[in-house]
């Protein structure tokens, strides 16, 4: 798996230059937002401008124009007044006023002159000139009859005093034009000043009002510009994150800054689903192997388990060739197994010689504990001593191999290879791991399923010869039954005189000989009995079976051996019990036969044997005692009477014969039977066999 | 059951292939008033069966030729012989099947070693079974 590795540092580059950058976004806006204030600023200051203008016109010209005009009239009023004044009282005295004036009326119309040409364009000049004029006239008339003065005729005439009147008139009428002119424009001026003063304040708050607007416009563009994208980008992450690998951002929208993070996103969702392609096909592998591990501990068949395993790597690994061979070892069964890739063909059976390489490979690997990867044969240097594995491997193609030896805590007994012909590979940690952990695994399971083998097939041939002593112990027992058919037959004919009367030695002979042929019977069924036991086919073939007559049967039989004993046989059944039981009669009589035998056996000559049958307290069954007045049993033995072939202490040192079957026997058929059986003894005084047996179903009446 | 041994013995078909049990239980039975027709195998039992129709057969388990088991079947299955009453002799008390044998058709079974006059009373106790 190769994936390209992007760098993201490029991009950074001349980001912050970029136009469509966030940086410039903000940048614009706030240069926009500057200019917005200063055309506020300007537009703010330009009415204040125009404003103040008029104000400064009014402050700078008209009002002292108008005052400098009103103090010229006053001026020219005071002359009048004196040159009135003089014309009646024809005193210097009278004319102080006039002189005084005479030139402050044209220095006060001067003034109004200056102070309009201060305001520069204006209409009232000419008005002034002219009022002026008319000033000088009314002035200059008086001027040559006061100056021909005082004390002379030079009294001012009627016509001149009328001539002074009209041009004074006429001072008066220029000065009513001239001061309407410059009352009205001031007027007109303040009126100016208050409207613009008026407007100025809307014209501002709108202004601001729309630059407000426009800043907001501007910067809700520059926002929704930078957080739009980001939003998107955002959600694509989040859905990355998420586990959506597919997410893709648009490279496209936004500022720069949103497409190189877009782009890296980008680039980080391709490599996360490049490495999630990676690590599902990891978790692939790792599935595969577990499915080899597990696939090895369901069978217990080395062939069956070796298969597995090269065809499980061969595919798990994808390689060309796997190969696995187990040597010659008591720990496995040799096994050779191969796995190849479909088109190639399977490599020829291993050559002693090969085998014996690989084997030696086996073991420096195994002592060293470890696993070989090679990734091209080509540049491999194998270690001396090593080489002829590979070298083998190179002549057969072999390009890249992994080489595991397979073996248990006492040394190598396998080696696994895995190869890839043609082309050179490179082999993972993890690869080489798995091989390792699977080649321990098959071992394991090699060892283990081997060890099972061989311990079922010991088993079997246990089992075998086990059946063939049950056999051969029932087979030897049916064939002494057939003579014994003829020797206890004709002995009982010969008993009861079907060859005519016997001399009385005879007889006496023969009833040793009957004694004996009834021991060797019992001894048989003994054997038989036991050999069915143990071949667990003893069969329970119950019917109705009353113990009286069973016990009367034994006691019959018994009695010769009693007599030759000199032992007194007893049978003592209490009168009227019901003692049928559900039972194997004939298996009951073995057990009756075996306890009486017993007693006889072990008690003394002139002793006694009694047996005692009745129901037992509680109803359900039947207690027959024998009871003897033997050589007892040591109470420490009581536990092992009833196992086979053990003898009590006492009968082995008193060479008293037997096989140790008979109270085994009885034990077994006894327990079989539902029943129990219980001794009590005493050394040198005697024994005493309790058996009880259930009713069973008798009282329902079975057959 | 008073006419003389000599001319209406009772007939006794023995089949057993150990010469000696054949002889004992020959003798026995001879001794006990029947005429007895002792073989040593199957195939000679069958043969003997229908030709002389014994009153009853004493057929061994165990024999070469045809079993006692397969005996009882094939005389069962056959007109002139099923009605013979059949007590086989057996060596095994527990293997040999007794239900098997019994469902075959055979009246009784001893087995080995047995008393003769035991045997004896079996057989009687068939015949009369049978109402002979």
């Amino acid at each position: 798996m190769t994936y390209r590795d992007r760098t993201l540092g490029s991009e950074r580059v001349g980001l912050l230059a970029r136009r469509d950058s966030v940086t410039g976004r903000l940048r614009r806006l706030v240069w926009s937002m500057l200019l917005l204030l200063l055309l506020v600023g300007v537009a703010g200051l330009v009415e204040v401008d125009i404003a103040t203008g008029q104000v400064g016109k009014l402050t700078r010209g008209y009002t002292p124009a108008s005052e400098s005009h009103a103090a010229a009239l006053t001026e020219m009023l005071n002359a009048e007044t004196a040159v009135r004044g003089y014309v009646n009282v024809p005193q210097r005295t009278f004319l102080a006023p006039y002189q005084d004036s005479k030139d402050a009326v044209l220095v006060s119309l001067d003034s109004t002159v200056r102070s309009l040409n201060s305001v520069g364009e204006h209409k009232e000049d000419a008005l002034l000139a002219t009022e002026r004029t008319r000033a000088k006239d009314w002035l200059d008339s008086y001027a040559t009859p006061i100056a021909a003065g005082p004390g002379g005729p030079a009294s001012v005439t009627p016509k001149e005093q009328q001539e002074g009147k009209r041009l004074f008139d006429a001072y008066r009428q220029a000065y009513e034009v001239a001061t309407t002119a410059i009352e009205s424009r001031r007027a007109a001026l303040h009126n100016q000043a208050n409207r613009l003063r008026g407007m100025a304040i809307p014209i501002l708050a709108i202004t601001v009002v729309l630059a407000i607007l426009l800043a907001a416009w501007l910067a809700y563009r520059t926002a929704s510009g930078i957080s739009r994208p980001l939003g998107k980008l955002w959600a694509v992450v989040r859905r990355i994150d998420e586990g959506d690998l597919t997410a893709q951002a648009d490279e496209q929208a936004g500022p720069s800054e949103v497409k190189a993070l877009a782009k890296a996103v980008n680039a980080l969702g391709t490599r996360a689903r490049a490495e999630a392609v990676v690590e599902r096909d990891a978790e692939q592998f790792r599935q595969r192997t577990r499915l080899i591990s597990a696939t090895l501990r369901r069978t217990t068949n080395g062939a069956q388990m070796t298969d597995h395993l090269v065809r499980g790597l061969g595919q798990a690994f994808e390689a060309d060739r796997v190969w696995l061979h187990t040597f010659a070892d008591e720990r496995v069964p040799r096994l050779t197994a191969q796995w190849t890739r479909d088109h190639l063909t399977p490599l020829p059976d291993a050559q002693d010689r090969h085998v014996e390489a690989a084997r030696m490979l086996a073991d420096r690997l195994w002592e060293g504990a470890h696993v070989v990867t090679i990734d091209d044969h080509r540049t491999y240097q194998p270690s001396a001593g090593g080489q002829v594995p590979f070298k083998i491997a190179q002549n057969a193609g072999v390009r890249a191999s992994i080489v595991v030896p397979i073996g248990d805590s006492r040394g190598a007994f396998g080696l696994l290879w895995v190869a890839m012909t043609d082309h050179p590979r490179h082999w993972t940690v993890t690869e080489a791991g798995v091989a390792q952990h699977l080649a321990a695994d098959l071992a394991h399971s090699l060892v283990q399923s081997h060890v099972i083998e061989r311990q079922a097939q010991a088993v079997q041939v246990l089992r075998e010869l086990d059946q063939a002593k049950a056999d051969f112990i029932s087979t030897v027992s049916h064939e002494l039954r057939t003579p014994l058919t003829s020797i206890s037959g004709y002995l009982e004919m010969l008993q009861d005189g079907d060859a005519g009367d016997l001399p009385a030695d005879a007889a006496r002979m023969l009833t040793i000989v009957d004694r004996n042929a009834t021991r060797l019977r019992n001894l048989i069924e003994d054997l038989l009995t036991q050999s069915r036991i143990d071949a667990g086919r003893l069969r329970l073939e119950v019917s109705r079976v009353d113990l009286g007559k069973t016990l009367g049967a034994v006691h019959s039989a018994m009695r010769p051996l009693a007599s030759s004993a000199a032992v007194d046989l007893e049978l003592d059944l209490t009168p009227g019990a019901d003692l049928t039981i559900i039972a194997d009669q004939h298996q009951l009589e073995q057990v009756f036969t075996n306890l009486v035998s017993n007693a006889i056996k072990f008690t003394a000559s002139g002793g006694r044997v009694r047996m005692m049958a009745d129901r037992d307290a509680d109803d359900d069954g039947v207690l027959v005692q024998v009871t003897d007045t033997g050589i007892g049993i040591p109470e420490a033995e009581f536990g092992k009477l009833f196992t086979r072939f053990f003898r009590a202490s006492n009968a082995a040192a008193s060479a008293v014969p037997g096989t140790g079957l008979g109270l085994a026997i009885v034990g077994e058929i006894v327990q079989r039977h539902g029943g129990a059986v219980d001794v009590e003894s005493e050394v040198d005084k005697g024994s005493t066999f309790t058996v009880w047996l259930p009713t069973g179903d008798a009282g329902a009446g079975a057959n | 059951m008073t006419e003389s041994p000599s001319s209406t013995a009772r007939v006794a078909l023995v089949a057993e292939d150990d010469r000696d049990i054949r002889e004992l239980v020959t003798a026995k039975l001879t001794s006990a008033g029947f005429e007895v027709i002792a073989v040593s195998d199957g195939n000679a039992a069958l043969a003997m069966a229908r030709e002389r129709s014994p009153d009853v057969a004493l057929l061994d388990v165990m024999m070469p030729g045809l079993s006692g088991l397969e005996l009882v079947t094939m005389l069962r299955s056959d007109s002139r012989t099923s009605s013979i009453p059949v007590i086989l002799l057996t060596a095994k008390s527990q293997e040999f099947d007794v239900e098997a044998g019994l469902a075959h058709g055979a009246a009784d079974y001893v087995v080995k070693p047995f008393s003769p006059r035991e045997l004896v009373q079996r057989v009687n106790a068939v015949l009369s079974q049978a109402g002979m």
